[in-house]
């Protein structure tokens, strides 16, 4: 009965989803759109951005599925200057415009034949990625009465880890057979990636370190109960420490794109499975009457 | 402009649910939803052991988290404050019920009755909750603004005051101006027994409670033990 009453249960698939593929879709257009500073129409740069603008709008109509009433979603611009959620949408919005402007110019531009304000656009688009990425983090990390939300890792979390499945996608997609570009173009990236898997192992374990001295239930539930395969699995397992040897073989020269390809679907699970935990983990916090703990659980 | 507040007397409290009756009663909330409830918790260890209820709803927070994460601003907080949403605006996000550190929020999925078909009761009380948006106590706010208009007063007419608190049947509720302190509610929570769930919590609560263990109540029930 306790496990039921730490299992958060408002916000299901669909919002796992969405914060899955808005993480993957911004991650995917920063690294297009950073590859394009140094080489503007290179197949990755337009992967990435072109790919990157579609996952996030994919991942927009999950959220909107979700919605009571969708159609009113509209007035969720109202409160930029409160609520992190309309700030979020003001965020997603702008995104999703310039996103498809700028894969719009790409789609259609012929070689070298991009407008001059390119550049403008691309480095616009990393800043309102990082955005996507990050608000969610915030919005979850100000809700005070969900220990395994409130926590000011949650925004650097989620940031990586929409970077690290970002390149895994377009690592993924450039192993592909058949595809002209090298496999060699994504050295860098793959390398980048090693560093950010580092770091985030690290705040993993920053995350549930600090959260088991306040939550310890709900560590317990990641780290041994119900969301424990997906954690050891999926997070650790598919998504960090194997993307991690696969790639220091691809670096040190014993790779190949077939592993190239394998640790690109790794990260993939990873952060999937990593929304996952962290969406279903953020059960409420019990109320406390005077010296007793009241987990409080509506609707029963 | 009064500022509304309840005081729940847990040395009366003897978990009865008829405050969570009478509000089903009065607001017409469909199944799955209740504003206004009752938990109770097993303490101690066998054979002394003791079960306690704890009545809960909205607390109509001074700074309310609701009202932050809002991102359409169907959340509100009235001048007499009355954490109340506008079901208009409301888009069904549920980030409400989510911050709400009291579990006081519910989000009505879909139009359902309690039988096969509608009652005349829940076809007539239905109406005013709207599928899709999120729904809570708003301290029978119009029942409070209707008495108000007849001159009545909050807290002490029946007619002027929410449903949970005129049916408590050990007189464990009370409510009223928080602003006034001559008012019960003023004087319950300056007499030292008063205090606000998760102590300390930045969202201040205007539903205070009183302590189980440090007084007699009028029905006669020892002090809590």
């Amino acid at each position: 009965m306790a496990s039921n009453a730490l299992w958060q249960r408002s916000w299901g698939w669909k919002v796992v989803l969405y914060l899955f593929l808005a993480g993957l879709g911004s991650g995917s257009f920063a690294v297009g759109a950073i590859e394009a500073f140094s080489s503007a129409q290179s197949f990755v740069a337009n992967l990435g951005i072109i790919a990157g603008t579609f996952l996030v709008l994919l991942g927009t109509l999950f959220l909107l599925w979700d919605l009571g009433r969708p159609t009113r979603s509209i007035f969720a611009l109202r409160r930029l200057r409160v609520s992190w959620s309309s700030r979020g949408t003001w965020t997603l919005t702008l995104f999703s415009l310039f996103g498809a402007l700028n894969s719009i110019l790409r789609l259609t531009a012929g070689n070298g034949s991009l407008p001059e304000f390119q550049p403008v656009l691309d480095g616009l688009g990393v800043l309102l990625a990082i955005g996507v990425a990050a608000y969610t983090g915030v919005m979850l990390a100000l809700m005070s009465g969900r220990p395994m939300w409130n926590s000011s890792i949650l925004p650097a979390l989620f940031i990586t880890s929409a970077f690290s499945t970002g390149i895994g996608l377009l690592v993924a997609l450039v192993s592909l057979p058949g595809n002209q570009t090298p496999f060699e173009a994504m050295e860098k990236w793959i390398g980048a990636d090693i560093v950010s898997i580092l770091l985030e192992l690290l705040l993993i374990y920053f995350y549930l370190s600090v959260n088991f001295a306040r939550a310890p239930e709900s560590v317990r539930m990641v780290t041994r109960g119900s969301l424990a395969g997906p954690f050891w699995l999926g997070v650790l397992g598919a998504g960090l420490l194997i993307p991690l040897g696969l790639e220091y073989l691809n670096l040190t020269g014993g790779g190949s794109p077939v592993l190239g390809f394998v640790s690109g679907v790794g990260l993939l699970t990873g952060g999937l499975a990593l929304r996952y935990i962290v969406v279903f983990a953020g059960g409420r916090a019990p109320v406390l009457a005077g010296n007793i703990r009241f987990l409080v659980r509506p609707g029963v | 402009m009064a500022r509304w507040g309840m005081v729940i007397d847990l040395a009366r409290c003897i978990g009865c649910a008829g405050c969570q009756m009478a509000c089903k009663a009065e607001n017409g909330t469909p199944p799955g939803i209740t504003w206004c409830r009752v938990e109770v918790k097993d303490i101690g260890n066998f054979p002394a052991v003791r079960r306690i209820p704890l009545p809960v709803q909205c607390m109509h927070c001074r700074e309310p988290e609701c009202e932050k994460v809002c991102p359409t601003g169907a959340t509100e907080k009235t001048e007499s404050g009355i954490v109340r949403v506008d079901s208009e605006l409301c888009m069904g996000c549920r980030a409400c019920v989510l911050a709400c550190p009291y579990g006081a929020r519910y989000f009505y999925e879909e139009k359902k009755g309690y039988y096969e078909t509608l009652s005349l009761f829940e076809e007539l009380a239905y109406k005013r909750h709207r599928v899709g948006t999120v729904t809570k106590c708003d301290f029978c706010q119009e029942r409070v603004e209707r008495g108000l208009d007849q001159g009545l007063k909050p807290g002490v007419d029946r007619e002027a005051t929410p449903a949970c608190v005129f049916n408590c049947m050990t007189k464990g509720r009370f409510f009223g101006d928080l602003d006034d302190p001559r008012s019960t509610v003023s004087l319950l929570v300056a007499s030292g027994r008063a205090f606000q769930l998760l102590p300390g919590h930045p969202s201040d609560p205007q539903v205070y409670y009183l302590t189980p263990g440090t007084t007699l109540s009028a029905g006669g029930r020892e002090d809590g033990k």
